[in-house]
């Protein structure tokens, strides 16, 4: 543990397990329910909001101005398609 | 546990006894018959076509009891097979009609097989009739479908061992088993339950909201989040293995280890697929996070 270094405080509102989990929970979201994604896109405080979730400024401003939100809506539909039991069952 | 080496049942010539049986209906109706049999086989019917034989080998019935028992079983699962395909709305007149003919004609034979094990008065027909009252009665259709033939012909080996004191160890065996069959066809047909606006018990675990044509966007949603978000997959394919199990404990007490086993299985395997949904669908959530969060996540935009 010699080389450990302590990270430098970051002022978040949550910690770095908290923040992956509240991500998943968006990214999920906005998998299985296209309103909620368009919503995320739109309005990502409103959207995150209404999971109980605050983000940050720079996750805002992150999901406002730096995510391809074109690029996504055509990876997603392999995410979604995935999704399907029978995408599971069928090799049982 | 007694152990005895138990033949293995000849499901051809189970066949070929329910073609002889079939064969006095019509040639359109022997088609629906046979279409309908086909639905029916093992694997994913196990349990109907080897009940009776293992519970008649563990109780040391004459193997042409238990073959006659198994035949009229598998007559019986087609006949209520048919009579609930009937009754699901989804045919037309002239296959409806056919369905509820042939349906009779298949209950009748089933019924006939028992007529020479049992004389008019065996508290054997009482049994019966309350049986197929539950059936018909019953709201928990396809769980009754499945119990109805099952329990018949339980009944009918206990009786004809002369084990009437282990019946209720075997309705609790059954239960417990068709408990399970019932949660795993819910866990496998729940997005064409909902599409088709079945009621179905995975779904209701995982949502308040009532299985209306107008919330489905929203159930299926609901159901999709559990499984990427949570532990919906194992807790689900948990509760099959945990009713299996108990079933198989009480195969073993009851001296079948052939049912036992089958039943442990079915434990097995639902844990497995358990696994296997629940890494599928955690899965699909970590690329979907990566896909919209990967560089606020890896840059940390926080």
């Amino acid at each position: 543990m010699d080389n450990y270094e302590v990270p430098p405080h970051i002022d978040l509102p949550y910690g770095y397990m908290e923040r992956e989990v509240a991500f998943k929970l968006l990214a999920a979201h906005a998998m299985v329910d296209p309103e909620f994604h368009a919503w995320l896109r739109k309005d990502p405080e409103g959207a995150a909001a209404h999971l109980h979730i605050r983000l940050t400024e720079n996750d805002l401003i992150y999901l406002r101005e730096i995510v391809d939100w074109d690029r996504i809506d055509k990876v997603a539909d392999d995410i979604r398609e995935s999704l399907r039991l029978e995408m599971v069952t069928n090799s049982w | 546990m007694r152990t005895i080496d138990v033949p293995i049942l000849d499901v051809s010539a189970i066949e070929a006894a329910f073609g002889r049986h079939a064969a006095a209906l019509g040639a359109d109706d022997l088609g629906l018959a046979v279409r309908t049999l086909d639905r029916v086989r093992p694997p994913n019917w196990t349990l109907e076509w080897y009940l009776p034989w293992w519970l008649g080998q563990a109780f040391g019935l004459p193997s042409e009891t238990s073959h006659r028992i198994v035949t009229s079983n598998v007559l019986g699962l087609v006949a209520v097979r048919l009579e609930d395909d009937a009754n699901d709305g989804e045919m037309g007149v002239g296959e409806l009609e056919a369905a509820r003919r042939v349906s009779a004609r298949l209950f009748a034979a089933a019924t006939d097989l028992y007529r020479p094990l049992f004389g008019p008065g065996s508290p054997f027909w009482a049994e019966l009739d309350a049986t197929l009252s539950t059936w018909r009665s019953s709201a928990a259709r396809s769980l009754a479908t499945r119990g109805a033939p099952l329990n018949v012909g339980a009944r009918a080996i206990c009786l004809l061992a002369d084990r009437a004191a282990s019946v209720p160890v075997v309705e609790a065996c059954l239960d417990h088993a068709l408990t399970a069959l019932a949660l795993y066809d819910d866990l496998c047909d729940w997005e064409t339950d909902l599409a088709a606006g079945r009621w179905n018990a995975f779904v209701a675990s995982l949502t308040d909201a009532p299985q209306t044509a107008a919330n489905r966007s929203r159930n299926r949603a609901a159901v999709l989040l559990a499984l990427m978000t949570g532990t919906a997959a194992s807790d689900a394919f948990g509760r099959v293995a945990a009713e299996a199990d108990r079933a198989a404990a009480l195969a073993r007490s009851l001296g079948s280890a052939e049912l036992a086993q089958h039943l442990a299985t079915v434990a097995i395997r639902a844990v497995a697929q358990g696994s296997d949904v629940a890494s599928h669908y955690a899965g699909a959530a970590d690329r979907a996070t990566t896909l919209i969060f990967g560089a606020a996540l890896s840059g940390g935009t926080g």
